[in-house]
């Protein structure tokens, strides 16, 4: 009996030490136009029992743990900033090869340590959410756990967004909710979470806090869009997300809009943000149409949307939840300004916006030109 | 005015004295040969004129798009306003009309991060994103276009020989004001060293207000001038330029969709892009039967050159099951940025097969050499799925964007 416990300990020990050696190793070039050797399949469990799992396991958890030591000790002597990012991307390269179940159960491990220090490095999104830079280990193990397991990672971000007082790591942690797919968050929970952050008055001024107002456009809802209106932070920020958000889901914005957190908004937000009506949606339009003909309307608002309608510019950039912001097509383009060429003309019809005539006529002129350029092409 | 853009003209017009006091030792702004106008690069230059002041600008990439710099045609407080009037190859006192080429709208690259650092709009941070990528519905530059280098960031500080072209307003040293005749600052080596970022500074060189958004050009190969930076700044005898890198991607990508014919990949060899690679896996493996763990197909790559990034992904997979819905695929990037092919879609439908699908907008501008794996669940018992087939094209591009 001993011996057989012997003998299952040493085969376990073998498998361990043979994973980590593929790890190591795992790396060899597969790859080849004309001779393609197969991929080697990694980290497919037996199917007759649970050992494998267990050995996976404590495997990933011992090499990470080792990696965080060493990690840890290194940064105490103070290296060179770039040092620091070349470091921390080479981890995230390799820790997000291990298997993705060991890896969300050691970063719970170690987030619940609580152990953490400076990087020195700046708060950073980088290319599709994933950070460039990591003002904090904890940060980055959250950015690694994004890429774990996307449940178990899901319902470990759910507890330390109920915790942290970090921005960065509430904004980072969010991620395992946002993102498509399994882990994903609904809409209402979201909005939920975006209540708790905008009510964060403290983390005003944080990287992390301003990089999750993205979560908005994530959202996609009205709802979340209100949310926002309503947001009395600052200005500039309210106005790039509420811009964003509007670009790729107008609707939600334009519904937001005819709300009571509309009315709260400055005139200039509010009639740049109609003129992200798309206008070869009859609803959008009519939406826009009701807006202008409003008795209530100022001049100069009137103005500031007949300048920027329809609007096709925006902001874009690497986000935290949602894709680099890439809102328009061309054939939604032409077919909107064809749109909003006859609706111009029939605005100016309307005697109630001769007020406005001098604008009208300049968008008409402008959408006759982006017309006759999108029929020569 | 935004601070802004109070800071531009300042200090451009800084520059006179500074200039006037050391002109030998300062590369000057110098009429463009009317002869060479209609030549590269020179014919990819161009007026941009906003509502809130004109600039310069040039056509590169796509024959439809143009880049400036941010703040020649975005104010801060007047907000999202009429898309700025391109004008390409004017040189005279005026910019006639018909010259004028209408706009249809522009990205501009900002991060929410930056908005809450405490640097103020005059900083060199700012610099460091003052770029736009603009496009019309008509071609800016007679259908031509000038090629990006991505490189440029790299180039410009080894000191690769560079030109300025674009329309400086004011010509301090003959006082020459409001017209609009195009000026080359260089050919030069200049010593551009790094200020933020991709923001590089540059002493020893006077352009003027109004080049701002003009582009910088190097000349890798002679008589090859490629744009590897757009001039954002002008103080006292130094010039700052955003340098272009593959950063740039994320405003290329953006525009991408409006554009249509975007340059591709280039030359096809035998079927794949010189640059692609398939990477094929075609013996079958059965998925362990509703068990939460995930079972990994790994692709180790490393064919492409350092720091690469991805412009093409697609995917052929071939699960064969009984149940579609009792699986779950991710496919993930070096680095870690994944993306979800099914969540446990499709109930009791068979097989789940993606032919030759397009990921490419979704794991874009990621690094190409690293780690790729397709990660496959089978959440529910009943029956065996088996993963028949994968096959991962990567393609990526050269450090010079080509012309299409």
């Amino acid at each position: 009996m001993k011996a057989r416990r012997w003998l299952v300990i040493s085969a376990l020990a073998l498998l361990a030490a043979g994973l980590v050696w593929r790890w190591r190793d795992s790396v060899s070039p597969v790859e080849s136009v004309s001779e393609p050797p197969p991929p080697r399949v990694v980290s497919a469990p037996r199917e007759d029992g649970e050992e494998d799992f267990a050995a996976i396991d404590a495997a990933v958890r011992s090499k990470v743990l080792a990696d965080w030591k060493e990690l840890r000790a290194w940064l105490a002597t103070n290296p060179p900033e770039e040092e620091v990012r070349q470091r921390l991307e080479e981890l995230r390269e390799l820790w997000v090869t291990l298997d993705p179940n060991g890896l969300a159960a050691v970063l719970r491990e170690l987030l619940e340590r609580g152990e953490d220090a400076p990087t020195g490095l700046t708060f950073r999104v980088g290319t599709h959410g994933m950070l460039s830079g990591w003002n904090t280990l904890r940060v980055f193990l959250l950015d690694v756990l994004t890429a774990a397991d996307p449940e178990s990672s899901a319902a470990i971000a759910k507890r330390l967004l109920d915790s942290t007082s970090s921005a960065e790591e509430f904004a980072v942690a969010l991620r395992c909710l946002t993102h498509e797919g399994p882990g994903r968050a609904d809409a209402r929970e979201l909005s939920e979470r975006l209540d708790v952050l905008l009510g964060r008055g403290e983390w005003s001024r944080s990287p992390g806090f301003a990089e999750a107002l993205d979560l908005p456009r994530a959202i996609a809802t009205s709802r979340a869009a209100g949310q926002l209106m309503a947001w009395q932070g600052d200005r500039n920020l309210r106005s790039m997300a509420l811009h964003e958000f509007a670009a790729d889901h107008p609707s939600a914005v334009l519904e937001a809009l005819a709300g009571e957190s509309g009315r709260a908004l400055d005139p200039q937000t509010r009639a740049t943000l109609m003129a992200r009506a798309r206008a070869d949606d009859p609803a959008q339009l009519a939406v826009a149409d009701a807006y202008l003909r409003q008795p209530g309307l100022s001049p100069a608002e009137a103005t500031a949307f007949l300048k920027a309608f329809p609007l096709a510019s925006a902001t874009t950039g690497d986000r935290l939840y949602a894709d680099s912001p890439a809102p328009f097509t061309r054939e939604r383009i032409v077919a909107g300004d064809r749109a909003a060429l006859d609706q111009v003309r029939a605005w100016l019809e309307v005697p109630d916006l001769q007020g406005v005539r001098p604008d009208l006529e300049a968008l008409e002129k402008r959408l006759e030109v982006w017309v006759k350029q999108a029929g020569e092409r | 005015m935004s601070a802004f853009n109070r800071f531009c003209l300042a200090s451009l017009i800084l520059a006179g004295p500074a200039v006037a006091a050391d002109p030998p030792k300062v590369v000057h702004p110098e009429k463009v040969d009317p002869q060479s106008i209609g030549q590269a690069p020179y014919k990819f230059t161009g007026v941009v004129l906003s509502e809130i002041g004109r600039g310069s600008g040039f056509c590169a990439w796509h024959p439809k798009a143009y880049f400036s710099a941010a703040h020649v045609v975005f104010d801060e407080d007047a907000g999202w306003m009429v898309p700025p009037v391109f004008a390409p190859g004017v040189n005279g006192d005026t910019v006639e009309p018909e010259a004028e080429i209408a706009t249809r709208g522009y990205f501009r690259w900002h991060a929410y991060g930056d908005a809450v650092t405490a640097y103020g709009n005059s900083h060199r941070l700012s610099f460091s994103k003052d770029v736009i990528l603009g496009y019309s519905l008509e071609n800016l530059a007679g259908g031509e276009t000038a090629t990006l280098n991505l490189t440029g960031y790299q180039d410009l500080r080894k000191g690769v020989r560079s030109l300025i072209t674009g329309y400086p307003a004011v010509i301090d040293y003959t006082d020459e004001e409001n017209t609009y005749f195009m000026y080359e600052t260089g050919p030069a080596n200049l010593s551009w060293q790094v200020a933020a970022t991709r923001y590089l500074t540059s002493p020893l060189v006077s352009t003027g207000p109004g080049n701002s958004g003009g582009p910088i050009w190097t000349e890798k190969k002679p008589g090859q001038w490629t744009a590897a930076g757009v001039l954002v700044s002008g103080l006292g005898g130094e010039a700052g330029v955003y340098s272009l890198s593959s950063d740039v991607n994320k405003l290329t990508r953006s525009a991408a969709p409006v554009l249509k014919d975007v340059p591709g990949n280039p030359i096809s060899v035998s079927g794949v892009d010189r640059t692609s690679f398939v990477f094929p896996m075609t013996k079958p493996k059965k998925i362990p039967d509703g068990v939460a763990r995930w079972t990994d197909f790994r692709f180790n790559v490393n064919k492409f050159a350092p720091e690469a990034p991805t412009k093409k992904l697609r995917l052929t997979l071939d699960i064969d099951t009984d149940h579609r819905g009792d699986l779950i695929v991710i496919l993930q990037a070096p680095g870690g940025a994944w993306l979800s092919l099914t969540n446990e879609e499709g109930a009791d439908a068979d097989d789940f097969v993606l032919d030759d699908v397009d990921y490419s907008a979704g794991l874009a501008d990621i690094p190409a050499n690293g780690q790729w794996a397709i990660r496959v669940q089978d959440r529910l018992k009943g029956d065996i799925a088996t993963v028949k087939k994968i096959v991962l094209e990567i393609g990526t591009e050269g450090p010079e964007t080509p012309a299409p």
